[in-house]
């Protein structure tokens, strides 16, 4: 492959502007190949811009974000469209196509980006499913008849139906009972692990946050800044303080430790050197 | 292009050697070369032979690759080659492939449309479901009028303002449309007319057909057609978005009636403006025939009015009128009704809003008819 780099998406001096409010001035964010990296950040600093900007969707107001070797930012419609089987998206609603059955929105990017046999796709889809934990009964439902929880899912077999390299999970357990979003901790650790696929999880749970996440950015000040967990603690800004050290995030600390401290997670300890 | 799959046929075994990216980019190339090199060795008659397939050169291989690799072996065994072996897959590679033979196929069964039980079952389906919502669409007239019954005693009235909005947006705005239609419609009229009265020489008689016509039925017809495609599907769209984004349930649980809050002002809004919007048409209408009739036959307008007078009476006029307000009505119910009943998708509120236009224009001409057999029937 000619990327061998190390970095899977560069974004730089990323700058987006709504009239006269300025969202992001000139932030610079790397995702590294392989990693889990979680986007934090108060409500209305600019996450989701920031994942729309990321996936071509808002052009930004000036700035490049590098995938590979080529800019998003300069890329024609018709070129981002060719990156499709590149990235995975799960929006926060699902997004699921209201008009076709779990099995038929899993099937569409197989079907219509490369032609497949019927039964191939199927046999593709209905494995995606599977890893997403679908039950065969389920998989004709149509998405208006599902819950929060197996909309999510089905939307992640969708998102991981073309392998790809990058994996976009906007609020992933948003709306999620705590042991459905543990699962889904769990299926994306697990997914990271049989695809080597690198994601981006954009997410308020902080439970998420320090289970799955080897990086942590935090947009503030309209910038983002990249650590780990251990070191956003000791960090002087009053709001990462709060953050980090707030209630909320100890108990999901504590918890964790309680948890991985006998075996610890293999994986873990290497990512957070990096 | 790269070769993919290679076959290498020596004296005691057949290898195919596996390599490159396999996977959902190269699909359809690997596809033909597998049924190639299957083919390619079948035809020598090397079955007795065992077949390794050879996969260390495989420089990446995704879900789609792993469904080719099984293709690969079941193309092999149904050519009849008997001992295959594959070799050389990493771990990760071998995992994923044996996940993909391990999952079941879709045991789903498919309705072939093309039988004739399958038609009775929709003819059967459509029958029970229409049945149903005409059923349904009577209990939801009910709770119309009990709505209307409990807004005389309720505080909250007969919500004025929501009223008033109504009447500006399915009113005041069709105003413009309603007319011109209404305009057109009579010049079409009157050039069909008089071209088929001057046979007879009595082309002032165009003006007493399209005041009659207008007057009687074509005013307020197109008007109800015009505001059920206008309003009708309106109602149905944003009270079907309401009722998805779950707003209708939340109004219940805030002690508001839905009926009273959303359905109610619209009925009543529809009813008043009906009536009203016909009375334009109507005169549009008029005008749209004196205009023709000076065109063509050179009438002044002091002798159209002469020649109106004498062909129509007051009824004329309040014949259409009388009807505006029931076809008001009947838009109005079937709109909400099928915004309210909208449930699950987008798709189905897209669906209940073209039902709601399709069924009140339906409505509306069916009411027309029991009018006419009715007006027939007490002679005016």
């Amino acid at each position: 492959m000619s990327n061998a780099k190390d970095t899977i998406i560069e974004v730089r001096g990323l700058t987006n502007k709504f009239g006269s409010h300025t969202v992001h001035d000139s932030m610079d964010l790397d995702v590294k190949r392989g990693e889990i990296l979680g986007i934090v950040g108060a409500s209305g600093s600019g996450k989701s811009v920031l994942l729309r900007s990321m996936l071509g969707l808002h052009p930004p107001t000036s700035g490049q974000i590098l995938f590979g070797d080529k800019d998003i930012t300069r890329l024609s419609k018709k070129e981002i469209l060719a990156l499709h089987d590149k990235w995975g998206v799960l929006f926060q609603g699902g997004a699921l196509f209201s008009g076709l059955s779990v099995l038929e929105n899993v099937q569409l990017g197989m079907l219509e980006n490369y032609d497949l046999p019927l039964p191939d796709a199927t046999k593709l889809a209905i494995n995606k499913l599977k890893l997403v934990g679908y039950k065969q009964e389920d998989i004709h439902k149509n998405p208006s008849e599902l819950s929060g929880g197996m909309i999510k899912r089905a939307a992640l077999a969708r998102a991981i139906a073309l392998d790809p390299e990058i994996l976009f999970l906007d609020e992933p357990t948003a709306g999620l009972d705590p042991l459905s979003a543990d699962g889904f901790d769990d299926l994306v650790l697990e997914l990271r692990q049989h695809l080597g696929t690198s994601i981006v999880i954009i997410t308020h749970d902080l439970d998420t946050l320090v289970k799955v996440c080897d990086r942590v950015a935090v947009i503030i000040d309209k910038k983002i800044i990249v650590d780990t967990i251990a070191n956003f603690r000791k960090h002087e800004h009053p709001w990462i303080q709060k953050y980090f050290n707030g209630n909320r995030m100890r108990a999901a600390l504590s918890l964790k430790e309680n948890v991985s401290a006998p075996e610890g997670k293999p994986d873990k300890p290497k990512t957070k050197e990096s | 292009m790269s070769q993919f799959v290679v076959q290498d046929i020596e004296a005691k075994r057949v290898t195919f050697h596996v390599g490159g990216v396999w996977g959902y980019a190269n699909d359809k190339i690997i596809r033909k070369q597998i049924t190639q090199a299957v083919r390619a060795t079948s035809k020598k008659a090397h079955f007795h032979k065992p077949v390794l397939i050879e996969c260390s050169d495989l420089d990446r291989m995704d879900s789609a690759g792993a469904v080719l690799i099984i293709k690969l072996h079941q193309e092999l065994k149904e050519a009849g080659f008997e001992a295959i072996e594959v070799e050389g897959l990493t771990h990760d590679d071998n995992a994923l492939i044996k996940n993909l033979m391990d999952t079941p196929d879709d045991e789903h069964e498919v309705y072939t449309p093309d039988t004739f039980m399958y038609h009775m079952a929709r003819l059967g389906k459509f029958t029970v479901s229409t049945v149903g919502r005409i059923l349904d669409g009577l209990g939801f007239f009910g709770l119309i009028a009990i709505a209307f019954l409990q807004a005389f005693v309720s505080k909250d009235g007969f919500r004025r303002r929501s009223i008033v909005r109504h009447m500006r947006e399915s009113g005041v705005d069709a105003l413009p449309i309603v007319a011109l239609m209404a305009f057109l419609i009579s010049i079409v009229l009157a050039y069909q007319g008089v071209i088929q009265l001057r046979a007879f020489g009595a082309e002032i008689y165009t003006i007493n057909l399209t005041a009659i016509s207008i007057l009687r039925e074509m005013g307020v017809l197109l008007t109800a057609i015009l505001v059920a495609g206008r309003s009708g599907s309106a109602f149905a769209a944003e009270i079907g978005v309401m009722k998805l984004n779950e707003e209708v349930d939340a109004m219940q649980t805030m002690g508001l009636s839905p009926m009273r809050v959303l359905v109610l002002p619209r009925v009543i809004a529809l009813i008043i403006v009906l009536p009203i919007l016909t009375f334009f048409a109507d005169i549009a209408g008029i005008v749209g025939s004196a205009f023709s009739v000076a065109l063509l036959v050179g009438v002044p307008l002091e002798q159209f009015m002469a020649q109106m007078q004498g062909g129509i009476t007051v009824w004329t006029f309040l014949v259409g009128l009388i009807k505006a307000p029931f076809f008001g009505l009947l838009i109005a119910f079937v709109g909400t009704y099928s915004g309210m009943s909208a449930q699950g998708s987008a798709e189905n509120v897209g669906r209940m809003t073209t039902s709601a236009v399709v069924w009140s224009i339906f409505l509306v001409i069916f009411a027309d008819a029991l009018f006419s057999i009715l007006f027939q029937m007490i002679g005016i």
